[in-house]
């Protein structure tokens, strides 16, 4: 479970976000939408650690996020896949994967150096990679290749999958569409309910709204930092105000 | 003028690969660190001076060379991370400039410390198998030169697989191709850069221990050796490996050459010149000379 409580992020004088608070159940998908710049990336950069909240609490599982290094943040089971998808250019599509599981060899000396291909090899770590695998199979075809050579939507799954292979408890995703064609947007976004039939809470920014609200058990909508609305899916899309206000009007 | 043969030719090459060899062990060690951390540690060259101090004070207390040379990269790598924790970490936050100047800090202070331990008098580190050279292709070899390359060959080597290789050598080389993505996956930036340092060192001293059977260990010898090795560094733009091992060995043999052909005076003088022509082909708009002014 993870909470957030009057949280405010400020970059010098300028607060990205004001006295946020919202709550994520587990196995839940929950959707934070809203315009550029309301403040959704600064959000989920402070619940990941990569920026503090100078206010207010993140509790996950009841303890204490806040203050933590984003490194910390991944060993509590939390993955974020930023805006960008950060993925490592120079490296391959597997050396990504393997890298994306680093939390579990971390403490082994054997396994941290050890021959990268008998770490690929062990069995859990093959069933870390199957599951990815089998979401998305382009991946398993492209392992040899170089990450910064896979096209948008490819980069996107990798980016996806090498934040499975940690094995999160809790997905953030920021803006997972951006720069893919709809039919891309569509399948990734299914994918995320494929995730979480396994277990994985999702915790969703997003500037498509609608393609979001599709798969979001709740959504709240952002605007210059601050909750705005909140409810499910059918009760956001019912509100002519929220729709005219907010999502651009259009379905 | 005396008059050189093919063999003197080879000789002086040959020698000259040894000491490019030291020059791209240190330089590999900046490279690291700057890669990880984003400081140029002008204290490189003291690390090479305290290994091999180290194992001198180590074989005067009768242990075996092999033991001491151990155990002198073993306690350099370790000072090596203490630098890191102590004097980069707390500063993080400070530009760049502030950090290169606390690294110059840091190496006039291990200077003056091992100048008040072990004083101005140059100390000898026995060769690693005395003997006589060994002629190859009509060059004639110390065993020392032999042992140089050969423990450079072996360090590079296993630089490669650490870092080509392992798991961990993927996460230090994550942590420099994109740190924000390295921290999200669960690499902690801080370790990582204290490696680095760890690794830094170690390279250092081992370039240390391995050259001071040649040139004697004095508290000052790291000055020299730290300016050659960050030259060499800038010649692969201080990240590049691969061309900083071919300029290192570049720069031995042409500092070979012309204190052999010409006057060891000069040598020292190449490196400087290398990198005063370097930041002049790197700085200077060439393009913009041939324009007419306007």
């Amino acid at each position: 479970m993870l909470c957030l409580e009057n949280v405010t992020v400020a970059y010098g004088r300028v607060r990205a976000v004001r006295e946020v608070s919202l709550a994520v159940a587990p196995e839940e998908i929950v959707a934070v939408l809203g315009p550029n710049g309301a403040g959704k990336s600064s959000l989920l950069r402070a619940i990941a650690g990569l920026h503090p909240p100078i206010e207010g609490t993140i509790l996950w599982n009841g303890a204490r996020l806040d203050g933590l290094p984003p490194s910390r943040v991944a060993q509590r089971g939390i993955s974020l896949i930023p805006e960008g998808r950060q993925l490592l250019g120079s490296m391959t599509v597997l050396d990504n994967l393997l890298l994306g599981g680093y939390l579990h060899h971390r403490r082994s000396l054997r396994h941290l150096l050890a021959p990268m291909g008998w770490l690929a090899r062990r069995p859990e770590v093959q069933a870390r990679l199957r599951r990815v695998f089998d979401l998305f199979p382009q991946l398993e075809e492209r392992q040899r290749q170089m990450a910064g050579s896979l096209s948008g939507g490819e980069q996107q799954m990798l980016a996806i999958g090498r934040a499975l292979m940690a094995e999160p408890q809790l997905l953030l995703l920021d803006e997972p569409s951006i720069g893919l064609a709809p039919n891309l947007v569509r399948e990734i976004l299914q994918t995320l309910r494929q995730l979480q039939a396994q277990g994985v809470t999702i915790l969703l920014v997003e500037q498509d709204a609608y393609a979001a609200l599709r798969i979001a058990q709740r959504a709240y909508i952002m605007e210059t930092g601050r909750i705005v609305a909140e409810g499910t899916p059918q009760e956001i899309l019912a509100s002519p105000q929220i729709r005219s206000a907010y999502l651009g009007g259009v379905s | 003028m005396p008059s050189f043969q093919l063999q003197d030719y080879v000789q002086l090459f040959v020698s000259g690969l040894s000491t490019g060899a030291i020059y791209v062990l240190i330089a590999l060690g900046l490279i690291t660190i700057y890669n990880v951390t984003g400081v140029i540690n002008l204290a490189q060259g003291e690390f090479v001076m305290l290994g091999a101090m180290l194992a001198v004070a180590l074989i005067r207390l009768h242990l075996p060379l092999a033991l001491s040379a151990l155990g002198a990269i073993l306690a350099v790598a370790l000072f090596g991370g203490l630098v890191h924790r102590l004097t980069i970490l707390p500063a993080r936050q400070a530009p760049d400039v502030a950090l290169i100047i606390i690294t110059i800090g840091t190496a006039i202070a291990i200077r003056g410390a091992a100048l008040f331990i072990w004083g101005t008098m140059p100390r000898g580190l026995p060769e690693f198998s005395p003997g006589a050279p060994i002629a190859i292709g009509g060059a004639v070899l110390s065993r020392q030169r032999l042992w140089i390359m050969g423990t450079a060959a072996g360090v590079l080597l296993l630089l490669y697989l650490f870092f080509e290789h392992t798991l961990l050598g993927k996460a230090v080389r994550a942590c420099s191709i994109n740190r924000q993505a390295a921290e999200l996956i669960g690499v902690d930036a801080h370790t990582m850069g204290t490696l680095a340092y760890v690794l830094g060192a170690a390279l250092s001293a081992i370039g240390g221990i391995v050259i001071a059977p040649l040139t004697l260990v004095s508290y000052d010898m790291g000055l020299m050796l730290g300016l050659k090795g960050f030259v060499v560094a800038i010649m692969g733009s201080l990240t590049r490996a691969p061309a900083a091992v071919v300029g290192g060995l570049l720069l031995g043999v042409l500092e070979a050459f012309v204190s052999g052909l010409w006057a060891s005076g000069f040598k020292d003088g190449i490196a400087f010149l290398v990198l005063f022509a370097l930041l002049l082909v790197r700085t200077v708009p060439w393009q913009d000379l041939w324009r007419r002014p306007v």
